[in-house]
């Protein structure tokens, strides 16, 4: 099973996206969601990152962070806006894919 | 428009990553972000030590209240004092840890030699002598709060270069233990820092008779009290909104709002302990729960609106950001309706913030409304914040009206959108 990491802020609005994903996802990704203080100290077994489109300017950084072999990806903003989580998971399929 | 928001989009968007990780910045924003505990829990002392007044009462609650607080008066504004009252302090030890952290050193000798350094500038001690040692902790508070950034960049920048270019590292024959080593290349640095506190003390205590932060908050005032007006407030609104149009979040701007928010609240809690009148209207809980009403972009007062709209989408977005944005969540709405990059939506977004701000600010600054003291969670609903913040039921009433201004106030751009929408819904059929 791999390992999905939504960032943003606080850890607060990508929450309500993660129930919502892992509601859908039956156990196929398992998904957490943190704030941008703390992802860091988080990140052993991820294998994936999205992160929340408010903090969209942070991607090259926590892609830096994270190192070229976990793939970071931010949300586009309707999809985040609508939690429209089938859509987030058709984008970390295509993420893991490769 | 759109051309233009690209051009803007490209152009923001590295301004806004190189203010969220300048180093300083985020040392700083990432200790307000984490010292909220102790405010929350100042926070519950100050609401409970303000029961409403209760001379012309005869609720037994109240007045049982009230009795409580006058014969436990000092028990109560010492627990406020300790944690709201001593912002700066734990400021001081935050922006250390986090600085320190950030350039990969060891932490704990640069927060204690910060310790030491922050009590050495903001405490001028009165008397000295066998079991009684007395100090005023009256720089604790916010106004200390400058201080408490100068000591911990100053302690911490400084280590670093020393320690970097191993200044003190005294040359040992291979047997002594590497361990040996190190400790003695901590030593110098922290010696030379203590070194410099103890310099700038000396020179604070012998000539002008008070302690450094004195001497800075009287050479800082006009600039400190320039942070605590209308047009400041008005000028946050306008800022913060702004960036929030492009999808940037606001704790962008709070390594330079936060010290300043959090220190006005911070002065006001030690005001209400002293049983003085308080002296800011801008602080935190003032910007969270009457500048913001639902999140950045007042989101509350859309997302009603969003709920009685007849078009589909648009309810469905309601629907679902309703609950969030009562807990002071605006994702959902903002990145759904969206708000985000939307023409129709720019102006109201940023015009209810700059309203409720402007009235709030006029009703605070002549005391028709009560002030805030205490800041207790930013996903505490306003309404609620609004009243426990300030002990003022009119508080609570403001809310209210203020919401429903912003209804007023969004209601013919969203109707824009709602038009622009069925527009772009009878082309798609069409073709």
């Amino acid at each position: 099973m791999k390992n999905v990491m939504l960032i943003c802020n606080g850890g607060m609005s990508t929450s309500i996206l993660a129930n919502r994903m892992n509601e859908l996802l039956q156990g196929k990704y398992e998904v957490a969601a943190y704030g941008e203080q703390d992802y860091v100290d988080h990140l052993e077994g991820v294998d994936c990152i999205l992160i929340g489109p408010q903090i969209r300017y942070l991607l090259p950084d926590i892609q830096k962070m994270v190192g070229e072999n976990i793939p970071v990806e931010s949300i586009e903003p309707r999809t985040y806006g609508t939690m429209n989580a089938a859509k987030v998971i058709e984008q970390i399929d295509r993420m893991t894919e490769k | 428009m759109q051309k233009l928001i690209n051009w803007l989009e490209k152009n923001i968007m590295p301004k806004a990553n190189k203010l969220a990780t300048e180093r300083h910045l985020k040392a700083i924003r990432d200790t307000f972000m984490t010292i909220l505990p102790p405010i929350f829990f100042g926070g519950i002392i100050a609401v409970i030590n303000s029961a409403p007044a209760a001379e012309t009462t005869t609720n037994g609650f109240l007045l049982a209240w009230s009795n409580f607080v006058s014969s436990n008066s000092v028990i109560l504004s010492w627990l406020n004092t300790v944690t709201l009252g001593f912002l700066s302090l734990y400021v001081c030890v935050g922006v250390t840890y986090y600085l320190a952290k950030s350039y990969k050193m060891e932490t704990f000798l640069p927060t204690i030699i910060a310790i030491a350094g922050y009590c050495m500038l903001t405490i001028n001690p009165t008397e000295i002598s066998y079991g009684n040692v007395l100090g005023q902790l009256t720089y604790f508070d916010g106004k200390g709060i400058l201080v408490a950034l100068f000591v911990s960049i100053m302690t911490v920048e400084l280590y670093h270069v020393l320690y970097e270019h191993k200044v003190g590292w005294i040359k040992m024959p291979d047997t002594v233990p590497p361990a040996l080593m190190v400790s003695f290349g901590s030593l110098v640095p922290c010696l030379i820092v203590l070194g410099i506190d103890a310099i700038i003390f000396i020179l604070c205590h012998n000539f002008a008779g008070t302690c450094f932060a004195a001497v800075v908050i009287n050479l800082l005032s006009p600039a400190v009290s320039a942070t605590d007006n209308l047009w400041f407030a008005i000028l946050v609104g306008f800022l913060l909104n702004f960036g929030w149009f492009f999808g940037i979040h606001d704790t962008v701007w709070s390594g330079f709002l936060g010290p300043i928010e959090y220190g006005t609240l911070s002065v006001n809690a030690a005001a209400l302990a002293a049983g003085t009148a308080l002296p800011h209207v801008f602080t935190v809980s003032f910007w969270c729960y009457f500048g913001i009403i639902g999140g950045l972009g007042n989101c509350l007062a859309l997302g009603l609106l969003c709920l009685g709209s007849k078009n589909k989408e648009i309810k469905t977005i309601g629907k679902l950001g309703i609950i969030p944005a009562f807990f002071g969540i605006s994702e959902p709405i903002t990145f759904g309706l969206p708000i985000m990059l939307n023409p129709l939506l720019f102006i109201p977004s940023i015009l209810t913030s700059v309203v409720n701000v402007t009235i709030s600010y006029i009703l605070m600054s002549t005391n028709i409304i009560g002030r805030t003291y205490a800041m207790l969670s930013y996903n505490m609903p306003s309404i609620f914040g609004a009243y426990l913040s300030t002990g003022d039921l009119k508080a609570a009433v403001l809310i209210v009206v203020l919401i429903a201004l912003d209804m007023v106030i969004y209601y013919p751009f969203l109707k824009a959108h709602e038009h622009s929408l069925a527009i772009a819904e009878t082309q798609v059929n069409e073709k």
